[in-house]
């Protein structure tokens, strides 16, 4: 990789492949790039089939400044050669990304959602590492983010909609547990009338029910979840289940004969069907637990990205029209971006007014918590007042009615910590810096 | 100059037929594609530098459509003329 490969070793490739001398092979390489050279010289352009087109181009002559010394100067026009690689060779060199096609970007994707999937795609991919790249091709998953909200959204009503049959899972777990013990009730009570010889013939019939009842357990239980897992437990609470009969079966004679009688084996069943629901129970909490884990991951994601979304509402309202959920996620968003300033604000704000008439006299004791613009020619001191954003004002407005110029952008901009200054959502708290010139002389 | 031409030329420079200069012609451009396809930077001298470049994705407005398209990173070959050259040409 990334090897240099001379004329020499071409020609000694080139010598192997046709069987040439190394001499004449070499000769013919010179031969080879001097004839381009020529025809440049002569035609200007030179078209090479499967190699690509060399193209003289002339270029005006223009005027420029010396960077050192400030002097203009003029560069005389001259002849530049371009190559354009043949369309054979090209896609040959670009094989490695072939997959990738041009994409349409929907109106609402900002720079800074491609910003953070070029910092993903870069953490992912090495630059140079082109093999692991195409082992992982992270590219075509990473661009999902950039339309995030049309491939989040269908998510989330799947989401919601599992808990629904899993709060009735619960209760048709319980019934069938009941049902199986009222069958054999009777069959208990029915027991000491009848002679020995027939209990265990009640027995089984009671006993085929209860296996019964277990099976509907996992059919709500299959629908309702697409894990694969799930059947599988439940097959296996069946199996035990039905093998449960024969040992009641088998101890029941002898139960019968000592004489303590059907109440011991009545609970018996009961608690053991009991167990396998619970540990029906006990999978179903898991799953959801999962969910929830993965639901309040999402969350993460999706609230820090909807930082500046809001702003963008305009674009998006017909999404949000088309798939209602959105609006609801939204509208909480902005009320956590609301609120969170106003908690910090009491903070700052009392620190500011502490620290104000300590500042005062004593010259630029500024607070080293608050983010100092590089290079501005004022300092934030504290926190002036506090505004909400309406409809259509952005941050250089609001720059220019407390400052004076829209050019005080950045000072808010940097106080509130946004990072693009252009998408700020209508109803944002902006704390308003107060500025201090930084030198007096 | 095109194919045609050139390779006549070639032919004629070389003392090859114009068969056999296609031919060697067309091996050397393969030789030539598998090493930039590998990556490496293929240095002739007096000619130049050819060499695999890969440019990054970006983000284009169709003339046509109006519509902002991402174009996908890819790998391009670019030729770096040598000063030899440039100065014979100029």
């Amino acid at each position: 990789m990334d090897g240099k490969f001379l004329l020499q070793d071409l020609a000694e490739l080139l010598a192997e492949a046709e069987g040439l001398q190394k001499n004449e092979a070499q000769s013919f390489v010179r031969v080879f790039f001097d004839t381009i050279t020529r025809g440049l010289e002569m035609d200007k352009i030179v078209k090479v089939k499967g190699l690509g087109t060399f193209k003289l181009v002339d270029v005006d002559s223009r005027e420029s400044v010396n960077v050192n010394t400030g002097e203009r100067f003029l560069i005389d026009g001259h002849a530049k050669i371009t190559f354009t690689p043949d369309n054979s060779l090209k896609e040959m060199v670009n094989r490695p990304f072939a997959h990738f096609e041009t994409v349409v970007l929907n109106d609402d994707v900002t720079d800074e959602d491609l910003e953070e999937v070029d910092r993903k795609f870069e953490e992912t991919v090495p630059v140079e590492g082109l093999e692991d790249f195409l082992a992982e091709e992270p590219f075509i998953p990473s661009i999902e983010p950039v339309v995030p909200v049309a491939p989040v959204l269908p998510a989330e009503p799947a989401v919601v909609a599992q808990p629904e049959p899993e709060v009735e899972e619960p209760v048709a777990v319980e019934e069938p547990v009941v049902v199986p013990v009222t069958p054999e009730e009777p069959t208990a009570l029915a027991e000491p009338e009848v002679p020995v010889a027939e209990t265990p013939a009640a027995v089984e019939i009671p006993a085929a029910p209860a296996v019964e009842p277990v099976a509907p357990v996992t059919e709500p239980v299959v629908p309702a979840e697409p894990v694969k897992e799930q059947p599988a437990p439940a097959e296996t609470a069946a199996e035990t289940a039905s093998s449960e009969p024969v040992l009641v079966k088998l101890v029941d004679p002898v139960n019968v004969n000592v004489s303590p009688e059907p109440v011991e084996h009545t609970p018996e069943p009961e608690t053991e069907t009991k167990n396998n629901h619970f540990r029906n129970i006990w999978i179903v909490l898991c799953i959801v637990a999962l969910l929830l884990g993965y639901l309040l991951g999402y969350f993460n994601v999706f609230s820090s990205k909807s930082s500046y979304r809001p702003s963008i509402i305009r674009d998006t309202v017909y999404v949000q029209k088309i798939v209602r959920d959105t609006i609801e996620v939204e509208k909480v968003v902005p009320n956590e971006l609301i609120t969170e300033p106003k908690a910090e604000e009491p903070k700052s704000g009392a620190a500011k007014t502490e620290a104000k008439p300590a500042a005062k006299p004593v010259e630029q004791t500024v607070d080293s918590n608050i983010p100092q613009l590089k290079g501005g020619a004022y300092l934030i001191v504290g926190t002036k007042e506090t505004y909400t954003l309406r409809g259509g004002e952005t941050i250089r407005i609001i720059a220019e009615r407390y400052f004076g110029s829209r050019q005080m952008a950045p000072y808010i901009a940097l106080y509130n910590n946004i990072p693009n200054p252009d998408m700020v959502a209508a109803g944002t708290v902006l704390k308003i810096p107060e500025l201090k010139l930084k030198k007096k002389q | 100059m095109n194919n045609k031409e050139f390779l006549s030329e070639l032919s004629t420079r070389s003392g090859y037929s114009v068969q056999n200069a296609q031919k060697l012609t067309d091996t050397v451009i393969q030789i030539l594609s598998e090493q930039l396809c590998d990556g490496n930077l293929v240095s002739v001298q007096g000619f130049g530098n050819l060499e695999v470049k890969k440019k990054m994705e970006r983000v284009m407005v169709s003339p046509i459509t109006k519509k902002r398209m991402l174009v996908p990173p890819k790998l391009t070959v670019s030729f770096k003329p040598s000063i030899s050259l440039k100065d014979k040409l100029k």
